[in-house]
């Protein structure tokens, strides 16, 4: 018998009522819709898209707070929701954009780290050494236990939140917009951090931002969103590249270089906002904003094109290239 | 965003707050020591020596404070009056704390119905003059010391609810409260060990100013004769059996009248000065 996939999406979609400005009546809007992928033990999978893509409610379905509209996820094998909140925190811990926000102000920092432990029914002498691994994991000298959250930096507080999460010995690390909060110097510190923790560990992580430098790195597989949909979907080095989506290689385009120095030119960045998800556009949803709309986007949904290997995108003009591949 | 901790501000505390603090103080004081040696039943009732008035209006050192209309010395009942309006004001802020936080963080964990029905409850309560409810239910179940101290606590727990519930509305939603959960906390270590201390100081807040309400409701109810019953006395008891000797006796009533307010004066001090120390606005 194989062991069952770690992560698995099929079909998943989530809609909450919302209610519109103006309005008395709240609307069913669907936040995310038909989302499928699936993750491997040891494997990263990387999810960008603006904000407002549904890139946390999907990570919220995933992890189990929310129940999902439709379609089927699945943790180890089982529905996340359906798993007991203990055995779940064994499988997967988030990691979130406020790390300070997640450690009680009023709480020391020792006693923080050894939360978890307790919850589980660790033994007290078994708690210092996996706590001290934690530690070690993620860089952080063990005179920050008698501290208090408010006293480190932003940086640290990010690792203490990630040695939380570690002394639980999870296989899945759900990271919304990890690096968000923090500055150029200590964002290179923590990709080598997760990048550690992949191998050593060999950790499995869902790594969600809109830093597509940091994504690219990480994962092993990259996933695009755009308004609730996954547009395209693929191993990082095809991903912005010529047979990519039209969304992805205008986002590729907006990413600063620093490398070059120089102002990116040719591509036409996309214009405007990305619509609202109560107001989809027929057809592509992408099609207002894309350079190369025909009058079959805004009237048909794209298909889903596998380009080559794991490589998919959708959209109305994406080629199979299964010669190519030969 | 900018922290709001930077240098912690030597906060000075205003020399009336000091004085305040040093009378409770002194009461609570009072009200324990004269507990080992004065009860309700021993003081005297000397009545040769009816209405006296205390010392420097004409008075004697044999009492201080005079006597009253069964030639009580007024000394004494004022001690065991104090200990009495103490005992049940701390009491009574302390249920209605304890009370009215476990509904306001009961109804804010479970939304829905439950929350609806007791927010209903804590309107109805605020809607209701609360002495009428006092009068009605001491009148129905007949006077006794702890009913009138669980009637007393009931005073004001609709505020604590209030304010439970809104703090732990957005308590909950905060990033450690949720991570909790995730690492596979339960409700109860969610709630009570890390939502209820985060709350606390506002609580505290409420509390304090909920104290000399308290004494002042336990003293008109006293005063009506609804409250404390004889041999046992009050502040409100003593006012309220010096009303008739008020033209003739004045210091009957004023000697526990002037007692209580002092107090209630410091109280509502301490407490404005603790809303100011403790202010969830200033200090996160």
């Amino acid at each position: 018998m194989t062991e069952p996939l770690l992560l698995e999406a099929r079909a998943l979609s989530k809609a909450f009522r919302v209610r519109s400005a103006g309005s008395v009546w709240r609307r069913l809007t669907t936040i995310i819709e038909d989302i499928s992928l699936r993750l491997d033990i040891g494997r990263t999978l990387g999810l960008v898209g603006e904000s407002g893509s549904g890139k946390s409610t999907l990570a919220s379905v995933l992890i189990g707070d929310l129940w999902p509209s439709g379609g089927e996820a699945r943790l180890s094998g089982r529905r996340p929701t359906e798993i007991p909140r203990r055995q779940r925190a064994r499988i997967v811990q988030p990691i979130v954009q406020d790390p300070r926000a997640s450690l009680d102000p009023r709480w020391p920092i020792g006693k923080l780290l050894s939360e978890p432990l307790e919850i589980h029914g660790d033994d007290i002498d078994k708690r210092h050494a996996k706590i001290a691994s934690a530690l070690e994991a993620v860089d952080l000298p063990s005179d920050i236990l008698s501290r208090f959250p408010h006293e480190v930096s932003g940086g640290q507080a990010q690792r203490l939140a990630i040695a939380r999460a570690l002394v639980l010995d999870p296989q899945l690390l759900v990271c919304d917009e990890p690096l968000s909060a923090l500055d150029l110097i200590t964002q290179t510190g923590m990709i080598s951090l997760f990048q550690r923790l992949k191998t050593q560990r060999r950790l499995s992580m869902l790594f969600i931002s809109h830093d597509l430098a940091a994504v690219r790195e990480l994962s092993d597989q990259m996933a695009v969103m755009y308004l609730g949909r996954i547009v395209e979907i693929g191993p990082p080095d095809v991903i912005g590249g010529p047979l990519s989506h039209p969304y992805t290689r205008a986002l590729v385009a907006a990413a600063p270089r620093f490398t070059t120095g120089l102002r990116r030119s040719g591509r036409a960045p996309i214009l405007g906002e990305p619509p609202s998800h109560a107001a989809k556009p027929p057809g592509c949803a992408f099609h207002p904003r894309c350079p190369a709309a025909a009058p079959v986007c805004r009237r048909d949904a794209p298909p889903t094109v596998r380009i080559m290997g794991e490589h998919s995108v959708t959209c109305h003009f994406a080629q199979p290239q299964a010669l190519a591949a030969e | 965003m900018f922290e709001t901790q930077t240098v912690p501000r030597p906060a000075k505390t205003p020399r009336i707050v000091f004085c305040a603090l040093a009378f409770l103080a002194g009461l609570f004081v009072v009200a324990l020591l004269s507990s080992f040696f004065v009860g309700p039943s021993d003081i005297p009732s000397d009545l040769r020596a009816r209405l006296e008035p205390p010392l420097f209006f004409g008075g004697s050192w044999a009492h201080p404070l005079g006597t009253d209309e069964l030639g009580r010395d007024m000394l004494m009942r004022l001690l065991v009056s104090i200990r009495t309006s103490l005992l049940v004001a701390t009491l009574g802020t302390l249920i209605g704390a304890v009370l009215g936080t476990a509904v306001g963080m009961v109804a804010a964990s479970y939304s829905g119905i439950v929350d609806d029905a007791l927010m209903t409850l804590v309107d109805v309560q605020a809607s209701l003059p609360f002495i009428i409810i006092a009068l009605a239910v001491i009148a129905f179940a007949g006077p006794g010391f702890w009913l009138f101290i669980l009637v007393v606590g009931l005073y004001g727990w609709e505020r604590y609810a209030r304010i439970a519930r809104s703090l732990t509305l957005s308590a909950q939603e905060s990033g450690y409260a949720r991570a909790t959960a995730h690492l596979g906390g339960g409700s109860f270590r969610i709630y009570v060990r890390h939502i209820l201390p985060n709350i606390a100081s506002a609580l505290l807040v409420a509390l304090t100013v909920n104290f000399p309400e308290t004494m002042l409701l336990e003293t008109s109810l006293s005063f009506l004769g609804l409250g404390v019953q004889p041999p046992d006395t009050s502040l409100g008891t003593m006012i309220g059996d010096g009303r008739t000797y008020l033209v003739t006796a004045w210091w009957i009533a004023v000697v526990p009248g002037v007692v209580l307010s002092l107090s209630a004066l410091s109280a509502s001090l301490v407490g404005d000065w603790c809303r100011d120390v403790l202010d969830p606005v200033k200090s996160p």
